[in-house]
Formats: structure tokens, sequence, C-alpha cells
């Protein structure tokens, strides 16, 4: 940066607090027109609080946010030319995906709005990602990821000249990711400036120029990305040095009883002839893209969208009730793929939240005891090391990652034999990230079965010993022991050998 | 793994309190205390026995209708037939009575008529997911028609003597009706702070799908809290029927607006997730202190009309706001 041209964007002594929570205190850092910077740190270092300041949705207590050198006001920047893609999803859901994508600026012509032009458009930019949706489709009717991909459109489409993406990748699977880190390359190629928030440590180091870490609510330190490793950005987020990830040793389980086992089973439209047989004791996992049918098939297994026909045994028995009461009571958990959308209660305390599906064993003749319930909460705050005042704090007054946490926390209170996890690191940290997939190690060598539905491929062939791929809704194969590497599962699920 | 439990968890946070439990209740209670105090200082013939009896009788009744209506909120449901078929309940009731039958078969089967809109409105909203709002504006009608059948074909005849005592019982020179509504009151204290069932009602009213996924049986809680909404309606339509003592076909009309706007006074909400029956007692009291005071007044009766369309209005506004703010 020249003396003459200030930075795009420069943050002194921005401080926020709520309630009693600092969540930034006296941050400052400077982003250079025309790159992509990162923005780096553990759950609940600060990171959306910052974007949201910058994105003008959030007043700091204390502090300056200059944009090109302008000292500017909160109300300013929410007017201002920003676009932000939030971490949690903010869709129109009963609204199409062009009017999604378009919404508050649909293209017009002698006044009215330009259908076509808007379709036509739509549809160029979900090309971009390989989808073949139809513009016109109900934005509620797509998978998250692809609602995930919408609402980067959106911002996109904007062309704002600073761009602010918040965890944009954490519902998106390898390949978007990598169009999407494509799509970020050629918009800083045409000028723009682009703040980027992620955990998956390997993407920050592929696209940003320069990197600032927050810890715990304060600066430390803005560098280069050029030349850093991973290792190099852990350290700096936590302070210290990591041991290495483990990996899941595979076992041979052939002899441990079935936990679950399923055959035949079909949904019409949605996946057919579905089969899977886990072991107690084994981590398996199941990897589709976007249409592949994996996300209703995990929904069918669970009961929330009942299978039409097929067969399903549960420790041994039949499955006589499917649905999600009659299977927990068989000793079955799932977790939700999106935490906004189910696992959570916003507005009710910590301690209600991981109370809510062990209700039944936390009472007695109904009446439940609460002495219990803060104790079991209290357990595991200290368990996921989740970062909240107390039991009787509210999930929405958590950062995402913690957000998480808390809703694993209520999956697993139930102490299931089956354990069905969808997306269960998304938006987490890299340290709490290594402590879920601990934590599901764990129930495995208890004799516990987990199975993982995860868009994240490192995470599942880091974190099961063996992987189901489905591919245009129904098996396309399994990939086990050595043969499991990104490239064979891809190969699958893709369908281009 | 130890790394994130390194970093002191901030604890000197005063921790947030869930809403949907007696959050209001105290403002609430001050509130229709002053307004109590106002009318006692200004208007003489207000705080007298017989007045304050009176409206403690009505408030009573009307108590017993709000139990199930209040938690049918709490489930971010809402049954606006409760009117209809608190008169229905009560002119069914009566018209038995006149034709012969005793007592307990006329309300026993009255009330089991009831618990079947109950029972129907529950299953329509889960088996269909019809929006309840407008499905019970339909049995609201539906049933109304079939009450006012009744009440026509009863043409203005006193029930029983036996039945219009029934209202006017007393334990120990208190009204029947005000000793249960203690009772009831207490009862939902234990039941909203401790009972499981109240919280699962919670969860479904802030969440649905969350409730789901741990487990939670919700469209049978669903059903049975419209059943027990229409019993409890049609509980305090077999009171009313007694007090007014002939079939009349306005008995009960118009009270849905008075529960929604008396429930949301005492801290539920359209958007679900909350609810207290003891606020809901409250919100009536406070309802009935306005509506004598304007009698005391002189108000032209017309107003009343008025005042309930207002007062809901601002309810209902108030609540989306507060509503808008949480998310
Ligand atoms: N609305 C709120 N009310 C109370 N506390 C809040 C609120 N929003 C954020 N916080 C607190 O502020 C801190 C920073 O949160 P923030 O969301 O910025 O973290 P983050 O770095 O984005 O984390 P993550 O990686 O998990 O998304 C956290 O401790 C969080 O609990
Ligand atoms: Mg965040």
């Amino acid at each position: 940066m020249s003396a003459e041209t200030p930075p795009i964007l420069a943050l002194s002594g921005v401080s926020k607090t709520y309630g009693a929570v600092r969540a930034l205190s006296g941050v400052s850092f400077a982003v250079g027109r025309g790159e992509v910077h990162a923005i780096l740190g553990e759950n609940g270092a600060g990171k959306s609080t910052t974007l949201k300041i910058i994105n003008g949705e959030v007043d700091p207590d204390q502090g300056e946010v200059r944009l090109s050198g302008r000292l500017t006001s909160t109300a300013e920047r929410a007017q201002g030319d920003i676009a932000m893609v939030h971490q949690e999803l903010a869709v129109f859901p009963n609204m199409t995906v062009a009017e999604n994508i378009f919404v508050g600026r649909m293209p017009r012509r002698g006044g009215r709005i330009d259908f076509a032009r808007m379709r036509a458009r739509a549809a160029e930019l979900l090309e971009l990602f390989g989808l073949q949706i139809d513009p016109g489709t109900i934005l509620g009717q797509l998978t998250p990821g692809q609602q995930q991909i919408v609402e980067i459109l959106r911002a996109v489409e904007s062309d704002a000249s600073l761009l602010i993406l918040d965890e944009p990748t954490s519902g998106l699977n390898n390949l978007e990711a990598e169009t999407l880190m494509v799509l970020i390359r050629r918009l800083r190629a045409s000028g723009h400036t682009i703040l980027y928030v992620s955990h998956r440590l390997h993407e920050v180091l592929a696209i940003a120029d320069h990197v600032t870490v927050l810890r715990d609510g304060q600066f430390i330190e803005t560098l280069a990305a050029a030349g850093l490793c991973e290792d190099d950005l852990i350290r700096r987020m936590v302070g210290r040095n990591l041991e290495p990830a483990a990996t899941t040793a595979s076992a041979t389980l052939s002899d441990a009883p079935l936990a679950l086992k399923i055959e035949g089973l079909t949904m019409p439209g949605a996946f057919t002839d579905m089969a899977l047989e886990l072991r107690r004791g084994e981590i398996l996992g199941v990897f589709g893209l976007e249409g592949s049918g994996a996300e209703d098939f995990s929904q069918a297994i669970f009961g929330i969208v009942p299978p039409v026909s097929g067969r399903m045994e549960l420790l041994g028995k039949p499955v006589t009730d499917l649905s999600p009461a009659g299977l927990m009571r068989r000793g079955m958990a799932w977790l939700h793929p999106n935490r906004k959308e189910a696992g959570l209660y916003m507005e009710r305390s910590i301690a209600d939240n991981i109370a809510a599906p062990v209700l039944k064993q936390l009472s007695r003749f109904g009446m439940v005891n609460r002495r219990a319930t803060k104790a079991r909460a209290q357990e595991d705050i200290r368990r996921f090391a989740i970062r909240v005042p107390g039991p009787e704090g509210l999930p929405k007054q958590l950062s995402g990652g913690n957000q998480q946490k808390v809703a694993l926390s209520a999956c697993l209170a139930s102490q299931p034999e089956v354990i069905v996890l969808n997306e269960p690191t998304r938006g987490v940290d890299v340290g709490a990230k290594a402590e879920m997939h601990d934590a599901a190690r764990r129930e495995a060598a208890a004799g516990r079965a987990v199975l993982v539905f995860s868009s994240d491929l490192p995470e599942l062939l880091r974190l099961t010993q063996r992987i189901l791929v489905m591919r245009s809704r129904r098996l396309a194969g399994e990939v086990q022991g050595t043969a499991m590497t990104e490239e064979s599962v891809m190969a699958l699920a893709a369908g281009n050998r | 793994m130890t790394m994130t439990d390194t970093r002191p968890a901030p604890q000197d946070s005063k921790p947030a309190r869930s809403p949907g439990f007696g959050a209001n209740i105290l403002p609430l209670a001050v509130i229709t205390l002053a307004i109590f105090a106002f009318l006692a200082l200004t208007r003489e013939n207000f705080a007298t026995a017989q007045n304050l009896n009176s409206i403690l009788f009505g408030v009573s009744i009307d108590f017993l209708a709000i139990v199930g209506f209040t938690y049918v909120m709490v489930m971010r449901e809402i049954d606006l037939s409760v009117g209809s078929v608190f008169a229905l309940t009560g002119t069914l009731t009566g018209a038995l009575l006149v034709s012969g039958w005793g007592f307990w078969p006329a309300a026993g089967l009255a009330l089991a008529v009831a618990a079947f809109i109950g029972f129907v409105n529950g299953f329509l909203v889960v088996r269909f997911n019809i929006n309840s709002l407008m499905l019970t504006i339909g049995t609201m009608l539906l049933v109304r028609g079939l009450a006012n059948v009744l009440a026509n074909g009863l043409g203005g005849q006193t029930y029983p003597r036996e039945f219009r005592q029934l209202a006017r019982t007393n334990i120990f020179d208190i009204r029947l009706t005000v000793i249960l509504m203690v009772v009831l009151v207490l009862l939902a204290w234990a039941f909203q702070r401790r009972s499981a069932l109240f919280r699962r009602m919670c969860f479904i009213g802030e969440n649905v799908k969350s409730a789901t996924v741990h487990g939670i049986r919700v469209g049978r809680i669903r059903i049975l809290a419209f059943m027990a909404s229409a019993m409890t309606a049609g509980l305090a339509g077999i009171f009313t029927a007694s007090r007014i003592t002939s079939a009349d076909v306005r008995m009960g009309l118009g009270l849905e607006f008075v529960m929604v706007t008396a429930a949301i006074i005492g801290g539920a909400s359209l958007y679900g997730g909350k609810g207290d029956l003891r606020g809901s007692a409250l919100g009536l009291l406070l309802l009935a202190l306005v509506l004598n005071g304007m009698i005391m007044y002189d108000v032209e009766p017309v107003f009343q009309q008025f005042v309930i369309g207002f007062l809901l209005i601002v309810t209902v506004a108030f609540d989306t706001v507060m509503n808008r703010r949480r998310g």
C-alpha cells in the first residue's frame, strides 16, 4: 500500500461487549484494496462479530471503522458498498432461487422487473457451480448446501467492492468449495476486496494474501500468507502447539455384532435400493455430492421422511416404529445437518437444550430434576469446552462453533448405541473438530456404532474406517483401508472413472 | 485434546433467563394492582364486596377456559374455537337436563363432545399440517351453528333448578370456581416449573423440528393440547350456562379474543415457546377490571368491544415486535 491510497478498510480500537461477555477488545487491522484477507481464530474468537461490525449490522461500543480512509458510521456501512454472506443461512425460503439471488436489485426494463433476464442470469450463475437448478424453484426445496451457494451468488452478483464471506464453505463439498476458490480469485482479479473466514485452513492458505489472527476477542497479528503452513496458523490461533490430528485405526470388525442393517431401502424420487451394514465399534462414512440422495437417505433412516419400502434392523431387531421417537427409544440418535434449522432451541437455556432428548431419564413421575439437568449441562460444557457463561446461557448468544457443540451434546445426551451424525463439525475450529472426532472415536471404542454423513471429505477420510459413496440416488460403491483416498471417493461420487 | 479449555470462560457474565416462565408476572401484578387502586380510590361503588365478588366470579369461570388455551399457544398453535365450544357444551348440558337427564350423564356427554371437537382440531392440524388459526376459525363457525340450533330449540326456557345452583355452589363461603382457580394456578405453577411435559410443549413451540429430532412425540402432544383446550372451555361453558340460567345464543361470543389478549398479556406469544397460566389469570383479571372500570365510569357498553379490539391489537403488535427482536 502506498502512502497516498489508504486501505479500503481499517479498524482501530474496535470493542464490543454483550452483557458481560467481551466479544472484541480493541481490535485494529487494515485490509488492502484488491486482496483476499482471511480472519482466523478459534470458535468465539470474535470473527463474526468483527465482520458484522464492518457490514454495519452490529454497532461497536468503541473504535472506528474507516472505508478508504473515511470514517464511517454503522448506518452508513449498512447502506454501503459491502456485501456479506453470513455464517448462518439468511435466505428467503419461500421465494424462488432467482429472487433470492437478486433480492433488492432485480433487473428492470421500463419500470417492471425483467423476469426473463433475471432467470437467464441466475441460471448462468448457478451453472458456475454446475448446478442445473431451474431458477424458478422455491429455495426451500433445495438442500442446505445449494441454499448456501445461492447466498454466495447473491453476494457475488451484488458486485460490491468489499465482499465478506463468513464460513461460506461450511456446508459445501470439496468440488463446490474448489469452485468458490476459483470464483474468489476471479473476483480479486477484477478488483474486488474479499474478507474471508473459514476453519478449513487449507482453503485459507490457498487463496488468502494476508491473514489476521484474533484470539479471545483480541487482535494478535496480521501476516502475509505466502510461505505459511497450517501448523503456523494453528499455533497463532491457539497460542501454542497442537498435537497432530489423529486418524482412526482400521480395526477388523467383521465379527462384531451388527448395530444397524438396512436392505433395499427405497423412496421414489429420493433414493433407490440402499443398503448398509454397520457394526458395533465401527465408524462408517457416507459421502455423496449434492443431489446424490445422501441427505434424503439420512433423513429416511431416522424416520423424518419415512421411506416407502425396505427393511431396517436396529441392534438385531427389526424396526417397527420408524419415527424419530421410536428409534430414539431403541437407542439411536441423529444430529441434524443444520443447527439453525433443528437441534437447538435458541431461546432456551443450554441446560434445557441438552436435556431435551433425555427429559424422561431426568424426571421422576413426570417432574424434571432440575439439579441433575444443570449438573449434566455443566459436565458437557466441560467435556466439549463449550464457551458459555454457564448452563443458563442461551444458544443464540454463542458463536456458531459453540452452538454446534451444544447441538452435539444434546445428540449424545441419550447415550445412544447407534449414532448418526450429519455434518458434525460444521463451522467448528480445528481444535474443537479434533475434540469432536475424539468423542466419536471414544463412542466407537466403547462399542457404539457411528454413521457419519459429511460433505467434508477430508474429515470422513480421517474419521471413518469405511466410506459408502452415493451417486444419482443410489449406492455407487464402497471404499476402505488403503484404497480410501480423496481421489477414489470423488471418482465414485462424480462418476468419472 | 485439551486446547480450548485452557481459555477461561467468561464466568462473570450474568446468565440470561429462559423466557416463558414468570418473566412478566411481577410487572403484570403491579399494573393490575394499580388499576385496582385507581378504581377503588376514584369510584366508591367499585370496592364493594358485591362488585368485587362478581368480578372475581366472572374471572374464575373464564379462567377455566383459558387453561388449555394457554398451553395450545405455548405450542405455537391457537384454538379460536374455544368460545363456540364453551357455548355448545354449556347449552348441551342444559338441554339434556331440560329433557330429563341427570346432571352427571349430561355434563359427561357434553364434555365428551367437547373432547371430540378438540380431537378433530388436533388431528387435522397434525395429520394434514393445517394452519390452526384458519382451521379453528372453521370449527368456531361450525360449532357455533350447532350451539345456536340447540339454544333456539330451547327458546329461552330456564334450566332446572339444581343446575342453576351449580355455579353458585360455595365452599366455606367461597365460590367453587374461585377455589378451582386457586388450585389450578398452584398446580400450573408446579407444572410449568417442574414437569417434563410443559418443557416438551415449550420445545415444540419454539422449534418443532428440533423437538422431532429429539424424539418428542409432537403429534400426540399437540392432539392432547387441543383436547385439553376444548375440555377446559367446555367446563367453563357448563358453569356459565348454570350462571346465566337459560340458553342464550350470545353465550361465549368473542370469548376467544379475550383469551388471546389475556394470554399474551400474561406471557404467551403467538410465536410459541412460552406461556404462563398464572399470567393468563392475571391477564383476565386485568381485562375484567378495565371493563368493570368502564362501567363504573358510565362508558357506553358498545365501547367494550372497541376496547377489547384495541387491547388485542396492542398486545399482538407488542408480541410481534418482541419476537422480531429475539430473532
Ligand atoms: N448476540 C450475542 N449475545 C451475547 N453474546 C454474543 C452474541 N453474539 C456473540 N456473542 C459472544 O461473542 C463472542 C464472539 O462471537 P463470534 O460469533 O464473533 O465468534 P466467532 O469467532 O465468529 O466464532 P465461530 O468460529 O464459532 O463462528 C462469543 O463469546 C459469543 O458468545
Ligand atoms: Mg462465527
